[in-house]
C-alpha cells in the first residue's frame, strides 16, 4: 500500500515537473480559431531573454570571442587569379559578340568551353546562365554538334 | 507443291501475328520538340527522327575539379529554330540531366536569369529510342 502511494506520489510529481517545463517556455504555439479558418499562430507568452544564467553581456563576449579567433577570410580579388579573370573578360565580350552576331558557332563554342576551363566556378555558372540566356534572346544555335 | 504453299502462309501468318503481339504501346512527341519563352521539351528519339534537319534537344553535364558542384546546360531547338537554353549547378538539377538517355522525354524550365527552375527527365518504354 505505501508502494503503492509512493508510486502515485512520484507520477504526480512527474507531471506537475512537465506542466511546469511546458508553460515555463518562452514561447508556445497558440492554436487560433477564426470563424474562416483554424490556423496554427505563434504568439509570444513571455519577453525574449538569454537562457537562465547567462547575461546578455556574457552572451556578447562569447561572439565576440569566436568571431575574432576566426582566420581571416581572403578577399575576393586576391582570390581570382590574373588568367581567370581574363577568361571571364573574353567569354563576357564573346556573348556581347554572339548577340551582335545573332548565331552561336561551333567556333564560339570551343572559344567559350576554353575560358570556362579558365574560369572560377562561380564565373563558370554564371556565364553558363548568360549563354543561356544569349541563345533564348535570339542567337541562333548553329554548331554541328552539341551547344556547349 | 501444296505443302510448301501452306507452310509458306502459316509462317507469314505466324510472324504477322508475333508482330502484332509483340508491339506495345508507343507515343510520339508532335511537335518532337516544343519551345516557349520559358521551357523546352521533346522526346530525344523523335526529334532525332524528324523529318527536318532542325530539331534538336538535350542537356550536358560538366564535372570540374575544385568544383563543389556539377554543371548542366540544356537546349533545345524547335522547328522554326526557337531556342530555348538554361543551365544550373544545382545538384538536383544536375542529378536530373544524369538520368537521361537515349530514349529519354526531357522539359526544362528556366527564368529570365537563363537559370534552369526545373528538370523533368522520363524514361518509358512508350518513348521512341534515337536510331541512326
Amino acid at each position: 500500500m505505501t508502494v503503492s502511494r509512493s508510486i502515485a506520489g512520484g507520477l504526480a510529481l512527474v507531471a506537475l515537473g512537465l506542466a511546469a517545463g511546458y508553460l515555463a517556455r518562452g514561447e508556445a504555439p497558440v492554436r487560433v480559431e477564426t470563424r474562416e479558418t483554424a490556423r496554427l499562430v505563434r504568439i509570444p507568452t513571455a519577453p525574449a531573454a538569454p537562457a537562465a544564467g547567462v547575461s546578455a553581456e556574457e552572451v556578447r563576449d562569447i561572439v565576440r570571442a569566436e568571431l575574432s579567433a576566426r582566420p581571416e577570410a581572403p578577399a575576393a580579388s586576391e582570390a581570382v587569379e590574373p588568367a581567370a579573370h581574363e577568361a571571364v573578360v573574353s567569354a563576357d565580350r564573346l556573348l556581347e559578340e554572339v548577340a551582335g552576331r545573332g548565331v552561336w558557332t561551333d567556333e564560339d563554342r570551343l572559344a567559350f568551353r576554353g575560358h570556362l576551363d579558365a574560369a572560377t566556378p562561380s564565373e563558370r555558372g554564371r556565364l553558363m546562365a548568360a549563354l543561356a540566356r544569349t541563345l533564348n534572346e535570339g542567337a541562333r544555335l548553329a554548331t554541328a554538334g552539341p551547344p556547349l | 507443291m501444296t505443302i510448301l504453299k501452306k507452310s509458306s502462309l502459316a509462317i507469314v501468318a505466324c510472324a504477322a501475328l508475333a508482330s502484332t503481339a509483340l508491339a506495345g504501346y508507343k507515343f510520339h512527341a508532335n511537335p518532337p520538340v516544343l519551345v516557349t519563352s520559358s521551357s523546352g521539351s521533346g522526346i530525344l528519339g523523335d526529334a532525332r527522327a524528324s523529318a527536318n534537319n532542325i530539331e534538336r534537344i538535350g542537356c550536358l553535364t560538366y564535372g570540374y575539379a575544385g568544383s563543389t558542384s556539377g554543371y548542366t546546360f540544356c537546349s533545345a531547338v524547335d522547328a522554326g529554330y526557337k531556342n530555348a537554353a538554361c543551365s544550373s549547378t544545382n545538384p538536383s538539377i544536375v542529378q536530373a540531366a544524369s538520368a537521361i538517355g537515349p530514349a529519354s522525354s526531357i522539359t526544362f524550365r528556366f527564368d529570365a536569369s537563363g537559370t534552369c527552375t526545373s528538370l523533368d527527365v522520363q524514361n518509358f518504354s512508350e518513348y521512341t529510342p534515337m536510331v541512326p
